[in-house]
């Protein structure tokens, strides 16, 4: 008998040791997201923005997801296509990522849309890149993208910049594909109401000297639409100021132009313009607040579009996987549990549409100084705005993508 | 009429710049025979010093001095870690490992907004051209290119050291065998070229914005400039500056789209005819 028992101890004791890996994998196998952003380069602070975004979100979750730690694995894209198609198998099929947040820029998102093919067991969460095409003409079952298109915050500027009594715009945009659907858009709903192009400006990302634009902007204009990033919006504006314009044209500016970070460095030079955005300085909500002071406590400064964007994506992740138990290794049901999202976020409702496209509020806003601070203030909303706006999806579709000649409507 | 003549101000006002910007680089190779690929960091670094120092005193001359003055010592320590290596190439390579330090080092203390350094009183108003004001501190850029450029000239051709740099640029060892210690003068050289990259950064940051990645389109420029006008004539960048300002002014009024592809173009054509550039001699 007691030779039985110990036996039986011994025997009980070894499938104890034998179960403790498993159990213990169970408890802590990590639910592992990676980041794509662009840290080096033009776009450096944007990339930082991004990754602070993330972080903010999983710090409110403890980095611990339904009982499972969440693992950050950060990549550099360098702003280049192929090095994010590159870092996002990296990140798949090395480290073992799940979920990929990112990329940033607009053709880092095509390229990686276009290559998802090759990653059936992660799903792409497009956190930042507006190129036309990422959820359109055709889409893939792992790529869905919580930001938004380039055109779908542009038709109500288009449309409001119209209803404010402006007839004549120039336009001036990087000559890239996010510039061409951001201008797109804007022009589409400008020239559907009855507006027209005095003249297109497309300059190389990078653009240092203005002054032969500057000098030769139409007269007969009444306003400018604007869409330069980084270093470019800055000696624009900067120069457009020198030359003593900018009172002559009223400017409306794109998402990434007037942006917190370039009401940081212009102040007062930048007062009272009018930019559409799915991101804002200034809102009545209890998470914005909080948001906006945990992101000032970390930089200093207002909390901006792509920290806000790439929060939203991994605030949409999270949510997904909560739903879902934390099972991410089912990818069909973290995908069924994204499409029926539907999260107040700080600034905006999301949902997604049937393209897994998010839908989201575009804000009209205008800078004014507010406790201390320049910020864009909210002076219109547009809720829920669709990527298609108001239009047919399959009609859409069937339009040529944008590009520097499309969509045109050129004054008389 | 009045419009090409605008255009024409705004190409020698930016040629100023360039000017600045791409003799330094000119003077380093002439001399040397080393590509310095951080005279992009260069110029940021000045940018940078003159923006704190312009907000912290709020006076541009201060800045503008400093950022010079600090990017000339920046010179004098690449000189020396450079004076360790041997051979053109791996010079060159080191200067590009350099230049990611600074940059990155400009990223870690400044962080990556794009910034301005804050402008003078003395240019604030602008001066009526044309049917048009014009912004006075654009003039002011194309007098400094001026005196800039007029000093160098003075130096290379009226000085002592003028033809001691002459002489090393035409036969290096030969100049050596006569007794003159080149490698002081090789610091000299270094040491100057800071001091004027960093006067343009500052300067050229006054109006056109700088951050991260600044430092690869500047050295572009400059390639380009130097390339155009001959590697290693100070004359050279002028005549260069002058042709890429004008065909990027007059390109980016009338032609936008391809204003690049014009500036390459002119490059090449200029190649075509003139392997060594403009004014480049033969080895």
């Amino acid at each position: 008998m007691k030779r039985f028992v110990r036996v039986s101890a011994v025997v009980l004791f070894v499938f104890f040791l034998c179960a403790l890996p498993a159990l213990a994998e169970k408890e802590e196998k990590p639910i592992k997201i990676g980041v794509l952003a662009v840290l080096t380069g033009a776009f450096a602070e944007l990339g930082q923005d991004s990754v602070d975004g993330v972080k903010l979100a999983f710090e409110e979750y403890g980095y611990k997801i339904a009982g499972r730690p969440v693992k950050l694995y950060i990549e550099d894209t360098a702003a280049t296509p192929n090095v994010a198609v590159d870092k996002c198998r990296a990140l798949v099929n090395r480290d073992g990522c799940q979920i990929i947040l990112g990329p940033l820029s607009g053709a880092e998102g095509l390229a990686v849309k276009k290559s998802a093919d090759e990653w059936p067991n992660a799903t792409i969460i497009v956190s930042a890149s507006a190129a036309e095409d990422v959820c359109r003409r055709g889409i893939k079952p792992n790529v869905w993208r919580t930001s938004f298109c380039g055109d779908q915050p542009m038709f109500p500027l288009g449309i409001w910049a119209y209803e404010h009594g402006y007839r004549k715009v120039i336009t001036i945009g990087e000559d890239y594909a996010f510039p061409y659907a951001h201008v797109g858009g804007f022009l589409k709903a400008f020239c559907e109401k009855g507006g027209c192009v005095a003249a297109k400006y497309w300059v190389p990302i990078g653009t240092s000297d203005y002054a032969s634009i500057i000098t030769e902007l139409p007269k007969d204009a009444d306003c400018i639409y604007l869409t330069l990033s980084g270093s470019d919006v800055i000696s624009f504006l900067t120069q457009m100021d020198k030359f003593g314009m900018m009172g002559k044209y009223e400017i409306f500016g794109g998402a990434t132009a007037i942006d917190a970070g370039t009401l940081t460095t212009m102040g007062e030079v930048v007062e009272g313009i009018v930019s559409g955005s799915i991101w804002t300085g200034e809102i009545d909500s209890e998470s914005f607040r909080s948001l906006d002071k945990r992101y000032g406590a970390l930089r200093g400064r207002p909390i901006g579009l792509f920290a806000g964007l790439y929060y939203r994506s991994a605030m949409v992740a999270a949510i997904a996987l909560e739903k879902i138990g934390g099972k991410v290794e089912d990818q069909a049901a973290f995908r069924k549990a994204l499409g029926s999202i539907d999260y107040q976020g700080p600034v905006s409702r999301i949902t997604f549409d049937e393209f897994q496209q998010a839908k989201m509020d575009v804000f009209i806003n205008e800078v004014k100084f507010v406790n201390g601070e320049w910020r864009n203030v909210i002076i219109e909303t547009y809720p829920q705005v669709s990527q298609f706006w108001t239009y047919d999806p399959v009609e859409f579709q069937k339009q040529p993508s944008y590009s520097r000649n499309f969509p045109n409507c050129p004054c008389k | 009429m009045n419009q090409i003549l605008i255009q024409f101000m705004n190409g020698i006002t930016y040629a100023g710049l360039l000017f600045m910007i791409a003799s330094g680089f000119t003077l380093i190779f002439g001399v040397m025979r080393v590509i310095n690929m951080s005279h992009g960091a260069f110029y940021i670094l000045g940018a940078y010093m003159a923006y704190t120092i312009q907000k912290q005193t709020g006076n541009w001359l201060y800045g503008i001095i400093i950022g010079s003055i600090t990017v000339g010592i920046t010179a004098y320590i690449v000189r020396l870690l450079v004076s360790r290596v041997k051979g053109d190439l791996p010079q060159t390579v080191l200067t590009l490992g350099i230049s990611m330090m600074i940059a990155d080092l400009c990223l870690y203390i400044w962080g990556g907004l794009p910034r301005t350094v804050g402008e003078p009183m003395f240019t604030s108003t602008p001066i009526p051209f044309a049917g048009l004001t014009y912004p006075a501190f654009r003039f002011f850029v194309l007098a400094l290119a001026l005196v800039v450029g007029g000093t160098m000239w003075y130096m290379l051709q009226r000085t002592q050291l003028g033809r001691i740099l002459r002489a090393g640029t035409d036969n290096r060892s030969m100049t050596s065998a006569l007794g003159i210690n080149i490698d002081r003068i090789f610091t000299l050289v270094f040491i100057l070229t800071g001091f004027i990259t960093g006067l343009s950064g500052a300067v050229g940051g006054t109006y056109i914005a700088f951050g991260p990645g600044s430092d690869f389109s500047i050295l572009t420029y400059a390639l380009v400039v130097v390339i155009m006008g001959g590697m290693g004539s100070i004359a050279g960048s002028a005549l260069g500056a002058l042709i890429v300002g004008l065909v990027d002014s007059f390109g980016r009024a009338y032609v936008h789209e391809v204003a690049i592809f014009l500036l390459m173009g002119t490059l090449i054509i200029v190649l075509a005819f003139r392997p060594r550039g403009l004014l480049g001699r033969e080895e």
